[in-house]
């Protein structure tokens, strides 16, 4: 069930911030029952935009508590991405996805060295340590992509205005909506708003939490 | 006590990037049969209160290598068997080898744990030792199991036993036991687990029992036993050779990143000589949590 929703934000004096004829898709991400949806990636894949030459090919996945910070991440083929730890005891990151398969053997601080990831996928990130731990990497082809926040969001700035096409990735997100592409019409100014809702499946990951037969996760 | 000062010493080196480890558990059950009595006149069951504490430390010195130390405390309480109310001191190390990488790759453990046990009714008191190899392998993220082997030693002094009489062996609470383990523990949803447990135990047990019972004279030892209730001094621990089959049920709903609430059932049925039996039920309530 999908709805657009054209939105002409009052412009006033930030009109002069945009470049001509361009304007923001912000696409909300609900669930079945209708709540917000968090840490799903939208990319707009149609048509090629190309990469801003100043473009920062950077990221940056934190851990604290033995858990990724912000554990979904968007970012454009080629980028390298630092896993500091923030914890006092070591960390051990590694991924098995293709074509982006690394590790990071016990460290901590910053001492890792940055992972560039070349290939477009999503890459799972895990601690060889701590295996709860879970982290995404959704590498895309193009640099318009937005990761939604607690309120189900993602804005995507300044695209010139046309018709595009942008796809959808969750974790959970079921087959018939997991990569789903989009149509949607772009203004010469202000956002538009899209409307879209997922079918999640269950969380499938290792659960944290002490039980009376796994007190220890070793 | 001197091994435990060991362990205590050994938690807190000057260096270094070990992790912490502190978790405890809190459980409330009852046990329908603490005498583990064949006969239904012997038969005691009673409610009992445990809290255990667990403080140590993980070293990782190389990728999928772990040495885990840890020191014990433990406490348990009956409502109307207090001799059987018992503290714990001890520690434990435990190697991990993890073969590969990553969640799914399979854990082999080996394990040395060492508890002093401190009765109400001194002729129980000892230590407890266990050493233990497992295997765990992960198979999909909401399902992994677990072998574990064990031997177990259990030391007391048999000069805190009164005899049932002169002549009498009275070396009651000295066992030995073998054990194995199988697990499988399934998150039904993230936030709840299944487990179910096979265990299979062949070793010694005590049980408890008037001093008419038909059962005294087949044991190895035998000894006055005051443990079990008030109305209870005449009665007799005795030692008997014991295999025993044991199935369990775990529940555990999680109510944070690291606490959680569970409900146990285990039903163990055990076979000393010939044909004779005895089973305990076990059910507990418990609240765990890692700090």
């Amino acid at each position: 069930m999908m709805k657009v929703r054209a939105c002409l934000l009052v412009i006033g004096i930030s009109l002069g911030s945009f470049p001509a004829s361009a304007g923001d898709l912000a696409v909300y991400v609900t669930d079945a029952k209708g709540n917000p949806v968090k840490d799903a990636v939208i990319e707009v894949i149609s048509p090629k935009v190309p990469i801003p030459a100043d473009w920062d090919y950077s990221g940056l996945i934190d851990q604290q508590d033995k858990e990724f910070v912000d554990n979904v991440v968007a970012l454009v083929a080629g980028s390298a991405v630092t896993f500091p730890n923030s914890d006092k005891i070591q960390h051990h990151v590694y991924s098995f996805s293709k074509n982006n398969a690394f590790e990071l053997p016990l460290y901590s601080g910053t001492e890792a060295a940055p992972v560039i990831f070349g290939s477009p996928g999503i890459a799972i990130v895990g601690c060889n340590i701590h295996d709860w731990m879970l982290g995404y990497i959704y590498v895309g082809e193009g640099h318009l992509m937005a990761v939604t926040d607690g309120d189900g969001k993602a804005l995507i700035s300044e695209l010139p205005e046309g018709t595009y096409t942008f796809k959808l990735w969750h974790e959970r997100a079921k087959r018939k909506t997991q990569f789903s592409e989009h149509e949607v019409f772009i203004g010469a100014a202000g956002t538009t708003v899209y409307d879209l809702s997922i079918n999640l499946g269950r969380e499938r990951r290792i659960r944290r939490a002490p039980s009376g037969t796994q007190n220890s996760y070793h | 006590m001197k091994v435990y000062a060991i362990f205590l010493i050994l938690l807190f080196p000057v260096n270094s990037l070990a992790n912490l480890e502190v978790d405890g558990e809190f459980h409330v059950g009852t046990n329908n049969n603490v005498s583990n009595a064949v006969s239904v006149q012997d038969i005691f069951s009673d409610q009992f209160t445990t809290a255990n504490l667990r403080i140590g430390k993980l070293w990782v010195p190389e990728p999928g290598r772990s040495v885990l130390l840890r020191s014990h405390l433990g406490v348990q309480r009956f409502t109307d068997s207090d001799g059987l109310n018992r503290k714990s001191l001890g520690g434990s190390v435990t190697y991990i080898h993890r073969v590969g990488l990553g969640a799914y790759a399979p854990r082999f453990t080996v394990g040395a744990h060492a508890d002093y046990r401190d009765y109400k009714v001194a002729a129980r008191d000892g230590w407890l030792f266990r050493f233990s190899a497992g295997w765990q392998k992960r198979f999909i993220a909401e399902l992994d199991g677990v072998i574990t082997v064990a031997h177990e030693r259990r030391t007391a002094d048999m000069d805190k036993a009164t005899p049932l009489f002169a002549t009498a062996p009275k070396d009651v609470f000295n066992q030995t036991n073998n054990e194995i383990t199988a697990a499988l523990n399934y998150a039904v949803m993230i936030e709840t687990t299944l487990a179910l447990s096979y265990r299979y135990r062949q070793g010694e047990a005590d049980s408890s029992t008037n001093p008419g019972s038909a059962y005294v004279p087949i044991a190895k030892g035998k000894a006055l036993d005051g443990a079990l209730c008030q109305s209870c001094e005449r009665y007799v621990a005795y030692l008997v050779d014991v295999k025993s089959h044991s199935v369990s049920v775990n529940l555990n709903r999680s109510l944070g990143r690291d606490t959680s609430i569970g409900a146990n059932f285990e039903r163990r049925i055990a076979q000393i000589e010939g044909d004779i039996t005895y089973t305990v039920n076990l059910f507990t309530l418990e609240l765990i949590g890692r700090f």
